[in-house]
């Protein structure tokens, strides 16, 4: 797995710098429902930023206020300054993103897609080194079908910097991917944070969020009740006298698995992938 | 071409405004889009070679508005270019775009700079030149392959043919901005389609059609389409000749365009 992210330039240490995206008292309403009730959040320049919460929780939401795709009711977005509100255009070019029940078209080629998308922000992106980058060189010529699952999640990875985003913005990556491809999935969002870009992803994983996020804002009902590093987090639930009830068994799950097959999860190789090169039948 | 981890180097360069590019890439990739669909070229380049092939064994003559008794082959072929201008503009417009619209890809599109008249204008572009591509097959196979006779300008005959594709284009983003979703559309398509081949006069004479119902289909787009190209290949008619069916695809178009531009949304 490669994990030499396509780079910017260091982050600037300038104070007097906006954060790469500010969200201030957000809110979104339905009719009487509110999706989102007043949240404010700051993700700074060169962190990976987690929305962890539940389904319906309102993360998607927020994602898409940022990203254009929805509107808000009150409050603003700031993306590295630029008020969405008021210079959608300029801060959509500021963004990548990688959306949920979001497709690209079927008769095209990974490679055709990603110049494709550049294109939408008037960009020529390098197809080869995007995907090199999520391990997919060799699949420049297939369709998105032909790909696995996590195959398909690395590429709309790879389709989230079309346009050389300093702001990155995942909408739940990991969800549906096998340990292994998860895992393979974090390697690369890290190596984008050292490579100088700003990650905000939104997920219901605990482990996704306390092992790869620099900071989390706990997200539930619309609202944000937390916001801290994973450690500082769980040190303060520790410090009110919090104790997790501890269950010890003989074996778990994964223990019978390693027992039958003789390898863990994590060790499993992907799936053999179709042979390169062969075309993607028609489809309708 | 590998990058080492931590270089100071982007991922893309800037070619261009949103706008252009991406008005150019959409024409582009629904070119390609199309060609690679084997249904889309069945339906869209091998359906018009098929209804020649078999509504060519009908060995019959018809009586033009002058009097004039051609063989039915002269007539059928420019109600079928007109047609074709239903089928590319319609059919392959409303299908397609249904079929982003459900899967998410103009969500994802809407979520790039690239503005929304940019993006529809690639697709529309791309429809004409297919139009644009099939008139001339349709044609170009009646004429010599087929052997039928036809009078007037071609260049008309074309360039009217392309005009009613874009009132039909038109007609099929409104389709798309009205369906609540992808299976709404083949009724749609069905409610549309019918008509205009029975009564429209592309296939069937319309003369024998009561008033009532001849009054009513006058206003069809099909009709207007197939007035004026029949005008054109079969009298040898010019623009003065076509001007009430070239208002009537105007109005047709310029509607569709209004109400669909207020509906159409892309997320």
């Amino acid at each position: 797995m490669t994990m030499h992210a396509p780079a910017r330039l260091p982050a600037s240490q300038d104070p007097s710098t906006p954060p790469a995206l500010a969200v201030r008292q957000l809110k979104k309403t339905y009719g009487s429902y509110e999706a989102v009730r007043g949240i404010d959040f700051e993700v700074r320049e060169g962190e990976i930023f987690g929305l962890l919460g539940p389904n319906g929780a309102g993360k998607t939401t927020t994602i898409e206020i940022i990203t254009g795709l929805r509107s808000l009711t009150s409050g603003n977005v700031e993306v590295f300054g630029v008020d969405i509100a008021r210079d959608a255009a300029n801060a959509r070019a500021r963004i990548g993103i990688q959306l949920q029940e979001s497709d690209f078209f079927e008769h095209l080629t990974l490679a055709e897609q990603l110049s494709y998308l550049g294109a939408c922000y008037g960009m020529r992106p390098d197809t080869s080194a995007l995907l090199g980058y999520v391990d997919l060189a060799d699949r420049a010529k297939w369709r998105l079908k032909q790909l696995s699952g996590g195959q398909r999640q690395r590429f709309a990875l790879a389709a989230a910097l079309v346009n050389d985003p300093p702001l990155v913005l995942l909408d739940e990556p990991s969800t549906g991917l096998d340990p292994t491809a998860r895992r393979q999935l974090w390697g690369l969002i890290r190596a984008l944070r050292d490579n100088g870009r700003t990650v905000l992803l939104s997920t219901h994983y605990m482990e996704e969020a306390e092992v790869l996020c620099d900071r989390v804002a706990i997200m539930d009902r619309g609202q944000v009740s937390a916001i801290d590093t994973p450690a500082n987090l769980i040190r303060d639930l520790v410090a009110t006298g919090f104790k997790r009830p501890v269950e010890v068994r003989d074996a778990t799950l994964e223990d019978v698995f390693i027992h039958l097959t003789g390898h863990g999860f994590e060790d499993e190789a992907e799936p053999a992938a179709p042979t390169a090169g062969r075309r993607g039948k028609g489809g309708r | 071409m590998a990058i080492a981890q931590g270089a100071p180097m982007s991922t893309s360069v800037r070619v261009g405004t949103p706008a252009v590019r991406g008005f150019q890439a959409t024409l582009v990739s629904e070119i390609k889009n199309f060609w690679r669909e084997p249904s889309a070229l069945a339906f869209t380049l091998g359906q018009p070679f098929l209804l020649l092939l078999i509504l060519n064994t009908f060995d019959f003559h018809v009586t033009l508005p002058n009097g004039e008794e051609r063989p039915y082959l002269d007539r059928l072929l420019p109600g079928l270019i007109a047609f074709n201008g239903l089928n590319v503009g319609l059919n392959s417009i409303a299908f397609t775009l249904s079929r982003y619209k459900e899967r998410g890809v103009l969500r994802r599109i809407r979520a790039t700079p690239v503005p929304t008249y940019a993006f529809l204008g690639g697709v529309i572009v791309s429809r004409l030149i297919i139009a644009l591509a099939v008139t001339l097959i349709t044609y170009l196979s009646g004429v010599y392959i087929f052997g039928a006779e036809l009078e007037g300008s071609v260049p008309l005959l074309v360039a009217m043919a392309t005009l009613g594709s874009l009132s039909f284009v038109a007609l099929g983003i409104l389709m798309v901005a009205v369906a609540k979703r992808e299976d709404d559309i083949p009724p749609l398509f069905i409610l549309i389609l019918m008509p205009s081949m029975l009564f429209s006069g592309a296939f069937l004479d319309r003369s024998g059609l009561p008033d009532w119902l001849h009054w009513i289909t006058n206003g069809l787009p099909l009709t207007f389409l197939t007035n004026a190209v029949q005008e054109i290949a079969n009298l040898g008619g010019g623009v003065g000749d076509i001007t009430t069916d070239i208002l009537g695809l105007v109005i047709w178009g310029v509607a569709a365009t209004a109400i669909a531009s207020w509906r159409f949304r892309m997320a």
